[in-house]
């Protein structure tokens, strides 16, 4: 006689906080489908009001062996969780974070991991070089002082690609941003000479009042390509950006998963913070303005994700 | 009167061969799973003009064709045997892609900097493309790097390179035409040695009636469409 018997394989779940949204949404399903088969996902909506004690008894029910941060405002409720559990003499979750802003520098000393959401220069040069029939050699960036590890960081990146990284700091008190803008342009594209420009997302330098009294005046008629990291900016009426660069949120999300498997391997425990550069992105060329600044090379076009005319 | 009644019947004959013909490729899906830097949507722009009508789909990730391939079982596959076995595809290898005259190639491991020594570094980061969803390419990994080595895998070619840039990974383990394609992109200074083993090409998978048509298409692909996907020529 045979008998039938069921072995039921529990598998270790995961909680994800992460706010509405599409991109939010990519993400999570990356995540789900490349963890399929081994840990469960769930998702945990937040909003931007809630605190960390709404959200305990939701979480403790779940009984995850991880939580994965997915902006922000998830990292300020880890933060009160770590905060909390600390004081209890509680082990916290151990978490894995991405699409949040400024991750190396807002996680310095907690065991946490994750991947940036910000594109480093050497990927958009790298990409833009694909597509481009002029060299790409010497790349101009403006940023503010407080953003100089992050400068040095994509300059140490950019140098293994034999290109260089060349910043004009502007000062954090700045009392004439527009003026110290435009000087900072000026300096990149006449003196310096730099073959492309890389625009960092930063709302100091980068906001609707820039953009329209600085940016676009002083790139205008330079025949170098802009890069950027925003979609909006690449379009054909603002003459500024000829090529974007933007996170793939699917592939961060596959990333996302790696880490979760190696801290999985590590039996939940994180021994240091480890806080990866984004692999995957989306590429977006304006043929337009590639072809009016003479740097399209059409070949390359077969690598681009998306392209504007 | 007779002549009118010929002419229908020639017609209706006619009209049946188009809706047959027509019917055969409309039928057929086509799904495509291969590791190069051509973009997913152009790759299916191209093949669907050399098969019209025929339901193209290409993926660039494993984990996305491995779950709609089960899902839709389309009548022609096209991916790396490592993908076929994977994701259990069942049907015969009609056709097997061929490189510097052989259908599998060299597998390379590729650095920056320095060539990597896996003796002096058994525990290294090791980068891989994802053609089989992770537990198998752990394997697969550990077959040729031993087993402490570490794993990490991309979903794109394309991320492979940006893996030794930020030295998430100590070296990638890459076919010959995948260390091209890297090359081409990169003035990075990559270095590359043998590891001994080799990887078999892209092949396209009978699987199902009324393939046999869109196989014979392939059969006609050009220099360039061959090395969309990859390959030189079928065996």
């Amino acid at each position: 006689m045979l008998f039938m018997t069921t072995v039921s394989f529990s598998q270790d779940k995961v909680v994800a906080l992460h706010t509405a949204g599409a991109e939010f949404n990519e993400a999570f399903e990356a995540i789900k489908q490349d963890l399929e088969g081994e840990l469960i996902l769930v998702s945990k909506e937040i909003n931007p009001k809630q605190k960390w004690s709404n959200l305990r008894e939701d979480i403790l029910k779940e009984e995850p062996v991880a939580l994965v941060i997915m902006d922000n405002h998830a990292l300020n409720l880890y933060k009160e969780h770590v905060s909390n559990a600390l004081k209890n003499n509680v082990k916290p979750y151990p978490a894995v974070a991405l699409m949040a802003l400024q991750l190396p520098n807002i996680t310095q000393g907690m065991d946490i991991m994750g991947v940036s959401y910000e594109i480093p220069a050497v990927t958009s040069v790298v990409n833009l070089r694909a597509v481009s029939k002029k060299p790409i050699k010497k790349v101009g960036v403006l940023y503010r002082n407080s953003w100089e590890s992050f400068f040095k960081q994509n300059q140490g990146f950019c140098k293994t690609e034999q290109v260089d990284l060349i910043g004009v700091s502007i000062d954090d008190k700045s009392r004439n941003i527009s003026r110290d803008i435009n000087n900072g342009l000026r300096e990149l594209i006449n003196r310096k000479k730099v073959d492309a420009l890389w625009v960092v997302n930063d709302n100091a330098l980068l906001n609707n009042n820039t953009i329209a009294k600085n940016w676009i005046p002083a790139t205008k008629r330079a025949k170098i390509p802009v890069i950027v990291g925003v979609e909006t900016l690449v379009q054909t009426k603002f003459e500024l950006g000829s090529f974007a660069v933007l996170p793939d949120h699917s592939g961060l999300g596959s990333q996302v998963a790696n880490l979760l498997f190696e801290l999985m391997d590590n039996d939940w425990s994180i021994d240091e913070t480890q806080i990866d550069q984004p692999l995957s992105v989306v590429k977006i060329i304006n043929t337009t303005l590639a072809k009016k600044k003479s740097f399209l090379n059409e070949s390359g076009l077969s690598n681009m994700d998306k392209e504007i005319r | 009167m007779q002549e009118k009644y010929l002419k229908i019947k020639i017609w209706q004959l006619v009209v049946a061969i188009l809706l047959l013909y027509g019917g055969l490729w409309g039928q057929n899906s086509v799904y495509v799973f291969a590791t190069t830097l051509t973009r997913p949507a152009i790759m299916e722009k191209a093949l669907e003009a050399k098969l019209p009508g025929a339901n193209v789909k290409v993926f660039a990730r494993y984990a996305d064709f491995q779950a709609l391939v089960k899902k839709d079982n389309p009548q022609v596959v096209v991916c790396p045997l490592m993908a076929k076995e994977s994701a259990q595809i069942g049907g015969k290898i009609a056709l097997s892609g061929v490189t510097k005259g052989a259908t599998e190639q060299n597998l390379l491991w590729v650095s920056i900097d320095e060539e990597f020594d896996l003796g002096a570094n058994p525990k290294a980061n090791i980068g891989l493309m994802d053609v089989g969803g992770r537990a198998n390419m752990r394997t697969h990994l550990r077959k040729i790097a031993g087993q402490e080595a570490r794993i990490r895998l991309a979903s794109k070619l394309e991320d492979l390179l940006p893996m030794l840039t930020f030295k998430s990974a100590d070296a990638i383990l890459v076919t010959e035409s995948d260390f091209d394609a890297i090359k081409s992109r990169s003035q990075a200074a990559l270095k590359s040695k043998s590891s001994g083993h080799k990887m078999n090409n892209i092949i396209v998978i009978n699987n199902g009636s009324g393939a046999d048509k869109v196989i014979a298409a392939f059969k006609t692909f050009t220099k360039s469409e061959m090395s969309m996907l990859g390959v030189e020529q079928w065996k």
